[in-house]
């Protein structure tokens, strides 16, 4: 057995949690320290992850096995490979720059810290979890913390919100939980590994595989989020403080689009293909119905939520092609919206923390007196908008072309609504910066060091993405090709 | 039988006799010296601890000589012996909560903690019986016991009103029980289990009046743990009984009565043609939908508490309507977390209530930022309760529901996640209050010694069957396996 790279990466943060609970809780600098040691040697542990990954091998990697409940054929099994490695990275990414972002935070900053480190282990858990069980623990440790710090640290419904996210999310991953144990009694011989359920796949039936796939749908769905499933976003978003909301848009979404990838693709392709027009139409819908909601929201906070909304279409659109290209555009999308996104939530959080407000019509003519704000701004929503030579531009354009051989007039529908997102950004921008000034900003400090640190790697990866978007292919393309090789698409 | 006969039938039975002198030499004791009362909390914990000591050492050592003793009214298997350990941890918490309350007057202290110990008495014979006669007569020991318990306190109003109607539900029940027991016997020509259950099996048999037996025997059960419909007295008496006597009787009984039922069904009855699986899968639903759905609305902590202890009952109630061996072992699991995180709860409940001087949810406020460490605590065992990994109360959800959709009966499955999600309403509503809400007023928790201990050890339970339940679901299986 190998060096244990992965339980590393995910429990660098526990440990950190130790360390946080060691120190008094009045001696916040330190443990501010602590907490971005802590995210920073995860991120460290990332980095190093990626450099030893083999980009030609689309298998799995590192893996890790061990048994831990011997009656179920349960074991504590990690592996990364290119459908994962990506949203590792993007999470430990994000958890070291919105912890670097968490230092507002005001009042009990050693339980914030708590939580939010074990956030980070849940989150890596979900997306390097090799087993059914071991899967199901790690989303649901997530939802414990997430409730406490939109609840805690949150807006002024933060309450509502709290609370309405977690009776989501637990409704949905229930079901889940019921598809799980009955894929292991299916199984022969039972099991929860994901990698034995890839292989044995082939013997479900396929009036099994349909209910299975609508279970495991309703706990993906809501967490993506899926139109009609969505209405905790806009409330646990708008509420939740600023490092939170990164985290929740740039990696929380991601796991349930992560989880079609790695469970219900390639254990129920047969259900995947009956789902695929309905998961298509319901991604056209998330697109366009997400774009039209954000452009009539006045709440800047609201409005890129919505706009996540709109986004994660795209990936629900490309995941239903099954095609190579779609596939790839999909998870690829899914990288993007987390470091756009994650850099719009921030630089939501920047214009609040000196303003005090989100209604963008209070707003306009920032341009001229915060330049390096507005410049970051513009770079951001024009990734956003699906600018050429930025990354959302390439995974866009990716899933809608690998969707259009399947579903011509959906994929025709679905470029419809860039128009709108484009209008809905372009109206953005105008009503932040442009225009005459609000007097009451007249005062306004520019962006400082310590927010520029957590947003310019964002925009330098959007950048490098856009430029460079093969590099992202490498990455994931070995995985996504046999991935699609397991489904065998509708066109075959 | 011989007096030798009895002696060596005697051994298997030590703890339990231990149990019975214990009682008595603490009545003794208090007649005797009328000063030293206070010890007597300490004496029980450890007749608790050497009881189930001694238990360990019989069950490891001490073969058991036949499989029935004292005339085939009792029997020693690995499925008692596991029950058995189990209500004795049960009973070691108990008293530590008790001591760390201190409700009881100081005359009563003697009394307090014999009938404490009668009580375990009958629910070690509740699972150790064989034969109705038998079964009867431990229950009734367990209900007097719980009776007094109950209105231990009797100058409270509420203390009052709630032994008087946990005494007339009971005593209907228990007559209900009786009866079906008597058309058993009638139907069967005997009271021992083995014989009704070869009765049943050679056919031939009244199925209606049988039936209708069963349904009786459910009954009374049922009451015992607060099953719909017969789940009437549980709010009223967990809120008027003190703290530490609402703990025991959420779940003491509880562990017995089910496993009364699952010997009364599956090795006393049996399939006869009449589905009384389904039967019983309804009433999980009814009784884990009412539970819930009532808990969600209440503001005493107390109370809701009470409901919550009757939806868990109808999610156990799920495994026991699953004729699978894992359905039993799903009870058995489940129970077992249930012990840890609904006592722990409850241990936590006693200093929080008497800190804030209420008992309503939402005087808990802010309570987190005064005493981290039992908001810490609470919140672990209602995140149990609630069936959120990686406690206990998640490992027993995945058993009941692993059970029900191995026996193909999704319906228990969908209502019991349904019922999940309700019920971490409720439970986060608590925590809500203690976390997310200011403080008003200061407020000083005082952690007894005793409360202290019987937190660390259901947390250590709680979190270790969650997070390695290997050993656990061994011992269980190996328990079930009788069946």
């Amino acid at each position: 057995m190998n060096f244990p790279i992965l339980s590393l990466i995910a429990f660098t943060p526990i440990a950190g949690i130790l360390a946080v609970l060691a120190v008094p809780k009045k001696n916040e600098k330190l443990i501010r320290v602590i907490a971005t040691a802590a995210t920073g040697i995860a991120l460290l542990l990332g980095i190093g992850l990626m450099l030893a990954y083999n980009y030609r091998d689309g298998a799995m990697q590192f893996v890790e096995k061990y048994t831990w409940i011997k009656t179920f054929n349960i074991s504590y099994h990690l592996g990364v490979d290119g459908l994962s490695l990506s949203m590792v990275f993007l999470t430990v990414l994000l958890c070291f720059l919105a912890c670097i972002a968490s230092y507002r935070i005001e009042g009990r900053q050693k339980e914030y810290f708590v939580l939010y480190l074990l956030l980070e282990t849940g989150m890596l858990g979900t997306f390097l979890a090799l087993d059914l069980f071991l899967f199901y623990v790690f989303w649901e440790v997530v939802l414990v913390p997430m409730y406490f710090l939109i609840g805690i640290w949150g807006g002024p419904r933060k309450e509502y919100a709290a609370i309405k996210f977690f009776l989501y999310t637990l409704a949905g991953s229930v079901f889940m939980l019921l598809g799980f144990i009955a894929l292991y009694f299916t199984s022969n011989p039972h099991t929860f590994d994901i990698l034995e359920l890839q292989k044995g796949s082939g013997g479900f039936a396929i009036g099994f595989q349909q209910i299975v796939f609508m279970a495991l749908f309703l706990g993906f769905a809501i967490k993506v989020p899926i139109f009609p499933f969505h209405t905790w976003l806009p409330d646990a978003h708008v509420e939740a403080p600023t490092p939170i909301s990164v985290l929740l848009a740039g990696v929380l979404l991601k796991m349930g689009g992560y989880g079609f990838f790695r469970i219900s693709y390639p254990i129920l392709p047969e259900a995947a293909k009956w789902f695929a027009l309905p998961l298509a139409i319901l991604g056209v819908v998330n697109i366009i119905y997400g774009a039209f909601v954000a452009m009539a929201q006045i709440d800047f906070k609201k409005l890129v939520a919505y706009s996540s909304v709109s986004h994660m279409g795209f990936v629900l659109l490309g995941l239903a092609s099954m095609t190579a290209t779609g596939m790839n555009g999909a998870l690829f999308q899914m990288f993007n919206h987390g470091t756009i996104t994650g850099g719009m939530f921030l630089l939501v959080g920047v214009l609040y923390d000196r303003t005090h407000t989100r209604d963008l019509k209070s707003f306009g003519g920032l341009g001229a007196q915060i330049p390096v704000y507005a410049g970051l701004l513009t770079v951001f929503t024009m990734g956003s908008l699906g600018l050429p030579g930025l990354s959302g531009f390439v995974s866009e354009f990716l899933s809608l072309l690998g969707t259009f051989p399947v579903f011509q007039v959906i994929t025709i529908i679905a470029v419809s609504g860039i128009v709108v997102t484009a209008a809905y950004h372009l109206m953005l921008l105008q009503r932040v910066l442009l225009g005459p000034l609000n007097v009451r900003w007249k005062d306004i400090t520019e962006i400082n060091r310590r927010e520029l640190v957590t947003l310019v790697p964002l925009m330098a990866i959007t950048l490098f993405l856009g430029l460079y978007p093969i590099s992202m292919l490498y990455l994931q393309g070995p995985s996504v090709a046999m991935l699609v090789e397991k489904v065998k698409g509708l066109l075959v | 039988m011989s007096v030798r006969e009895l002696l060596i039938n005697s051994v298997q039975f030590a703890p339990e006799l231990f149990l019975v002198l214990a009682a008595f030499a603490i009545v003794l004791f208090d007649f005797l010296s009328r000063s030293k009362q206070r010890d007597l909390g300490i004496v029980s914990l450890i007749a608790f601890a050497v009881a189930g000591g001694m238990l360990w050492f019989i069950s490891s050592h001490i073969p058991p000589q036949s499989s029935v003793y004292f005339s085939g009214m009792v029997t020693v298997d690995a499925f008692s012996t596991a029950v058995r350990f189990v209500i004795c941890i049960v009973m070691f918490l108990a008293v530590l909560l008790s001591m760390g309350d201190r409700f009881h007057r100081d005359g009563d202290t003697a009394e307090y903690y014999a009938l404490l110990l009668f009580m375990s008495v009958g629910l070690s014979g509740l699972s150790l019986s064989k034969n109705l006669l038998m079964i009867y007569l431990s229950l009734e020991l367990v209900s007097l016991s719980s009776y007094i318990l109950v209105s231990l306190t009797k100058r409270e109003f509420f203390s009052s009103e709630a032994s008087l109607k946990y005494f007339l539900f009971g005593a209907l029940s228990t007559g209900i029980m009786l009866y079906g027991m008597s058309l058993v016997y009638g139907l069967t020509g005997s009271i021992d289990l083995d014989r009704t259950f070869a009765a049943v099996a050679a056919g031939g048999l009244n199925a209606g009046a049988l039936y209708l037996a069963v349904v009786l025997v459910l009954a009374g059960l049922g009451f015992k743990i607060a099953m719909v419909p017969f789940q009437m007295w549980a709010p009223d008496v967990y809120q008027g009984a003190p703290t530490p006597v609402t703990a025991l009787i959420s779940v003491g009984p509880k562990v017995a009565a089910f496993a009364v039922l699952l010997r009364f069904f599956y090795k006393g009855i049996g399939d006869f043609g009449m589905n009384w699986y389904d039967l019983a899968g309804f009433l999980s639903v009814a009784t884990m939908t009412v539970g819930n759905v009532i808990a969600v609305s209440q503001n005493n902590v107390k109370r809701m508490l009470a409901y919550s202890s009757i939806a868990q009952a109808g999610y156990i109630l799920i495994g026991f309507a699953v004729p699978s061996a894992l359905g039993k072992q799903s009870v058995i699991i489940y129970l077992l977390a249930y012990v840890f995180m609904n006592l722990g709860a409850f241990a936590l409940v006693i200093p929080l209530i008497r800190a804030v001087g209420s008992e309503e949810i939402s005087d808990l406020k802010g309570v987190a930022q005064k005493a981290p460490v039992a908001a810490l605590a609470l919140t672990l065992f209602l995140l149990s309760l609630a069936g959120i990994p990686p406690m206990a109360g998640f490992l027993g959800k995945f058993y009941i529901f692993s059970a029900a959709v191995q026996g193909q009966k999704l319906y228990l499955a969908v209502a019991g996640v349904l019922n999940s999600v309700i019920a971490l309403y409720y439970y986060v509503r608590v925590i809500k209050y203690m976390y997310l809400d200011q403080p008003e007023k200061d407020l000083a928790v005082a952690l007894h010694p005793a409360i202290v201990a019987a937190v660390i050890i259901a947390a250590a339970g709680t979190l270790s069957i969650g997070i390695y339940p290997e050993p656990f679901i061994r011992i269980v299986a190996g328990a079930v396996s009788i069946f």
